[in-house]
C-alpha cells in the first residue's frame, strides 16, 4: 500500500490531487452528479460500466465524493458580488479553451453561508481561492474566513487575467505580489499559498517574493494570456479582448514553470496547467509539484480527478513507489 | 427561420407582464411557472450507444442513441452535454436539446445541426461507437398549470426542443398551434423528423392526427419508415399549403401545425413572428413557448408580452461544465445573471434582459 499523503505547506492531503479554482465551483454540482452517476451505475448492467473512473466511483470506501480529493479548491471569493465579465465567456481552442468569466463570484458573506456550509460535512481539506481589487480587499476576505473552521488553506489569486484592476496586476509585480502576500501572511495562520501567473518575464522572481514575503506554498501557473476573434465581425470575441487559457495547450508551459519554480524556491507546489491524465500528474511531482490540480479536464471528463487518484496510487503500486513523496522533484 | 430585426419596440425584460388570468383551473394566486425542482439531482454520467445516425439534408443530422437513464428521467426542454470523440484537440463537450424519447425503448432522439468542427465529430460518429453524455441537464418548459391554448413557435433547429414539449401538450389534450420556421424547403424537410417522429407507428403525433392532411401524411410515413424514414418534399409542401396559409383552423379550435420559410419555397413566406402575430391577435393563447434564433425570441417575448400570454424562451450560450460550476454560460436576467445550464435553457421571458 503506497503512502499517497502530501504536505503542502501545512496542510495535509490524503493524496495529491485537488481541482484547479473556478473549474469546480465549490464542489456540490460534482458532488451531486458523482453521486448520481455511482447510483446509476449500481442499477445498470455491468456493460455500462466501462471507463475505469466509473469503477472508482463505484468504489465503497469512497462514501462521501469528494472525500476522493486531497483537496477542494473553491472558485475565487472576493469582499463583495461580482458580476463577473459581460459577453461571451469561453472559446474552445486547439486542445484548450479560454475563458473570460471574470470572477464572478456571490461575495465572501454569501460564500460561507451557501457554499462552505455544503462543504463543512463533505470530510476533505478545503483551499479557498481569494480575490482583491485592493491589497485590503483580499486582507478582508481573509479576515471573514478566519471565523470558518471548514477552511484548510488560502489560495492567495494574484494572477487572474480577466479582471481589471488586481489579479493579474498583483501577480507580475515582484513588489506587488510581496506587498500582497505579507499583508495576507499578516490576517492568518493558515497555509498560505499563493498563486502565480505565467505572464511573467521571469516566474522565479515572482515566485521568490512572494516566499520572502511569507507564503507556505505557490499553486502555478494560472491561465496564459490569449485571445479569440471572431472572423465575421471583425471583433474579438471576448468584451475585454484577453481571456485566459488553460487546458493540455498550456501543459508544456506549466511543466516548465513548475520545475524552474522548484529549483528557485524551497516551497512546496500546486502545480496545473493541461493535467488530463495520471501520466500529467506524475510529470508535475517529478518536476516539483508536491501535489497538482485538475482544471480545464474536469469539463470534458467530470471524473477526470477521480480517475488519478485511483491512477496514481495504481501506477505506484506497479512501480514499486512505497511513498508518492520519493516522487517529487525526483527529476534526474 | 424568418423573423423581423426590430418590428416590435425592444424594451428587454417584463417583470410586471400579466400573469396567467383567472378562470383557468384551480391556479388562482400561483405564479405563472413552477419552480424548478432539484433538477439537477437527476443528471448522471452515461455512456450512450449510437443506434443510428442519419443525414437529412441541410446540414440536419438525426441521431438515435441508446441511453435508458436519460431517456426515463429527462423532461420536455432539457438537453444532454455530449463529449465529443475522434480526437484530442477538442476538449468541450457539447449541449444538445433532445427532440423526442423514447422510455420503454430506452431511446433518446437528437437533431444536430453541423456548425463547425465539434458538430462534425460528433455526426462522424458511426452506429455502434458509444458517446459520453451528461444528462439530463437543467431547467426544461414549465408551462403554466392548466393551459388550454399553446403556440409553440420553432426557428430552425430551434424546433427541436419544442417537439417533446408539443408531444406533452397533446398528451395532456392542450389545443396548440405550432410554428415552425426555417430558411427554405430543404431545411423544413430536414427537420420533418421532428414533428413527423420516428416512432410513428407507435404514437402518432397527435397534433397531426387531428388534422387529415397530416393524418394522411403520417400514413404515408409510416409506409415510409420502413424504407428510411425520409419525408418527401412534396409531401412536405402539402402540409405547407393546406394549413401555412389556411388560417380557418385557428377559428375551429384544431391544433394545427404552420410552416413558414423565408423563400417561401415551402408554406408561407415571411417569419414566424408574422404567423405569431396573427394568431395571437385572435386570442386565448395562454402559453407561448419558443426556440430559435434569440431576435427571434425576443420578438415573440414582446408579443406575448403585449398580448398578456405567459412565454418561456430557450437560450442557447457556450458551455463547459454544464452543471452549474463554471459560470460560462449565464444570461443576464431581472435577478442578476443566471446560468443557462441548471436556471434555463428554458427561462420566463419575463425576467430575460435581452442583449
Amino acid at each position: 500500500m503506497t503512502n499517497l499523503t502530501v504536505n503542502l505547506g501545512g496542510m495535509k492531503m490524503k493524496n495529491p490531487i485537488t481541482v484547479a479554482s473556478g473549474t469546480f465551483g465549490s464542489g456540490a454540482d460534482f458532488a451531486a452528479l458523482w453521486e448520481q452517476t455511482r447510483a446509476q451505475g449500481q442499477t445498470q448492467p455491468q456493460a455500462q460500466m466501462t471507463s475505469p473512473s466509473r469503477e472508482a466511483l463505484t468504489n465503497p470506501r469512497h462514501e462521501k465524493p469528494l472525500s476522493i480529493l486531497g483537496a477542494v479548491t473553491t472558485k475565487g471569493v472576493s469582499l463583495e458580488p461580482w458580476a463577473g465579465n459581460p459577453g461571451t465567456r469561453i472559446a474552445e481552442t486547439a486542445s484548450g479553451m479560454l475563458n473570460s468569466i471574470g470572477l464572478q463570484n456571490p461575495g465572501v458573506e454569501a460564500f460561507c453561508t451557501h457554499d462552505l456550509a455544503c462543504l463543512t460535512t463533505a470530510d476533505v481539506p478545503v483551499i479557498v481561492n481569494v480575490s482583491g481589487h485592493t491589497k485590503d480587499e483580499y486582507l478582508r476576505v481573509i479576515d471573514r474566513l478566519e471565523r470558518e473552521p471548514a477552511v484548510g488553506a488560502y489560495e492567495i489569486n494574484i494572477s487572474c487575467p480577466n479582471v481589471d484592476s488586481g489579479g493579474m496586476a498583483f501577480g507580475t509585480d515582484p513588489a506587488a505580489a510581496a506587498a500582497v502576500t505579507a499583508a495576507c501572511r499578516t490576517a492568518t495562520k493558515r497555509p498560505l499559498i499563493v498563486k502565480l501567473s505565467p505572464n511573467v518575464t521571469d516566474i522565479t522572481e515572482i515566485a521568490r517574493a512572494a516566499e520572502a514575503a511569507g507564503a507556505d506554498a505557490l499553486s502555478l501557473i494560472n491561465t496564459v494570456a490569449g485571445m479569440a476573434i471572431d472572423l465575421q465581425a471583425r471583433k474579438a470575441v471576448f468584451a475585454r479582448t484577453v481571456g485566459g487559457l488553460s487546458g493540455p495547450a498550456i501543459k508544456p508551459i506549466a511543466l516548465y514553470a513548475v520545475q524552474r519554480v522548484y529549483q528557485a524556491t524551497r516551497l512546496p507546489l500546486l502545480g496545473m496547467g493541461g493535467i488530463a491524465s495520471v501520466e500529467d500528474a506524475l510529470e508535475f511531482l517529478i518536476a516539483g509539484a508536491t501535489a497538482v490540480a485538475v482544471g480545464t479536464a474536469n469539463f470534458t471528463d467530470p471524473l477526470t480527478a477521480i480517475r488519478l487518484v485511483e491512477g496514481l496510487e495504481q501506477w505506484c503500486t506497479d512501480n514499486g513507489i512505497q511513498d508518492i513523496n520519493e516522487l517529487i522533484g525526483a527529476l534526474s | 427561420m424568418g423573423f423581423l430585426m426590430s418590428e416590435v419596440p425592444l424594451q428587454g425584460a417584463h417583470p410586471s407582464a400579466p400573469s396567467l388570468g383567472g378562470g383557468v383551473q384551480g391556479v388562482s394566486g400561483q405564479s405563472d411557472f413552477r419552480e424548478s425542482s432539484s433538477v439537477q439531482a437527476t443528471a448522471a454520467l452515461e455512456p450512450c450507444i449510437i443506434l443510428s445516425s442519419t443525414s437529412r439534408g441541410a446540414g440536419i443530422w438525426h441521431l438515435v442513441l441508446e441511453a435508458p437513464h436519460c431517456a426515463k428521467s429527462l423532461r420536455p426542454g432539457q438537453f444532454i452535454h455530449l463529449r465529443l470523440t475522434g480526437d484530442s484537440m477538442h476538449l468541450l463537450r457539447r449541449p444538445l436539446s433532445v427532440c423526442a424519447v423514447d422510455v420503454s425503448a430506452g431511446h433518446i432522439e437528437l437533431l444536430i445541426q453541423v456548425k463547425g468542427e465539434g458538430t462534425r465529430l460528433l455526426v462522424a460518429a458511426r452506429p455502434g461507437q458509444v458517446l459520453d453524455a451528461i444528462g439530463p441537464l437543467g431547467r426544461g418548459w414549465q408551462p403554466p398549470e392548466g393551459v388550454r391554448r399553446a403556440l409553440l413557435v420553432g426557428g430552425g433547429i430551434g424546433c427541436a426542443p419544442l417537439a417533446p414539449l408539443s408531444r406533452q401538450l397533446a398528451v395532456q389534450g392542450v389545443e396548440q398551434h405550432f410554428i415552425m420556421g426555417a430558411r427554405d424547403a430543404a431545411l423544413m424537410d430536414a427537420l420533418g423528423v421532428l414533428t413527423l417522429g420516428k416512432h410513428q407507428s407507435i404514437a402518432p403525433h397527435p397534433v397531426m392526427a387531428s388534422h387529415p392532411v397530416i393524418a394522411g401524411l403520417t400514413r404515408n410515413l409510416v409506409l415510409e419508415s420502413a424504407g428510411g424514414l425520409r419525408v418527401k418534399p412534396a409531401m412536405t409542401e402539402e402540409i405547407g399549403t393546406s394549413l401555412g396559409v389556411d388560417a380557418s383552423g385557428v377559428a375551429t379550435g384544431s391544433s394545427l401545425l404552420h410552416l413558414v420559410t423565408d423563400d417561401g419555397s415551402v408554406g408561407r413566406k415571411g417569419f414566424t413572428t408574422d404567423i405569431a402575430r396573427e394568431l395571437l391577435a385572435t386570442g386565448g393563447f395562454d402559453y407561448l413557448a419558443t426556440c430559435g434564433p434569440e431576435p427571434m425570441q425576443r420578438i415573440l417575448a414582446d408579443l406575448a408580452y403585449a398580448a398578456g400570454t405567459p412565454c418561456e424562451v430557450s437560450l442557447e450560450r457556450r458551455m463547459a461544465c454544464g452543471i452549474g460550476a463554471c459560470l460560462s454560460c449565464v444570461v443576464d436576467t431581472t435577478e442578476g445573471k443566471k446560468r443557462a445550464c441548471v436556471n434555463g435553457p428554458v427561462f420566463d421571458a419575463r425576467e430575460v434582459l435581452w442583449s
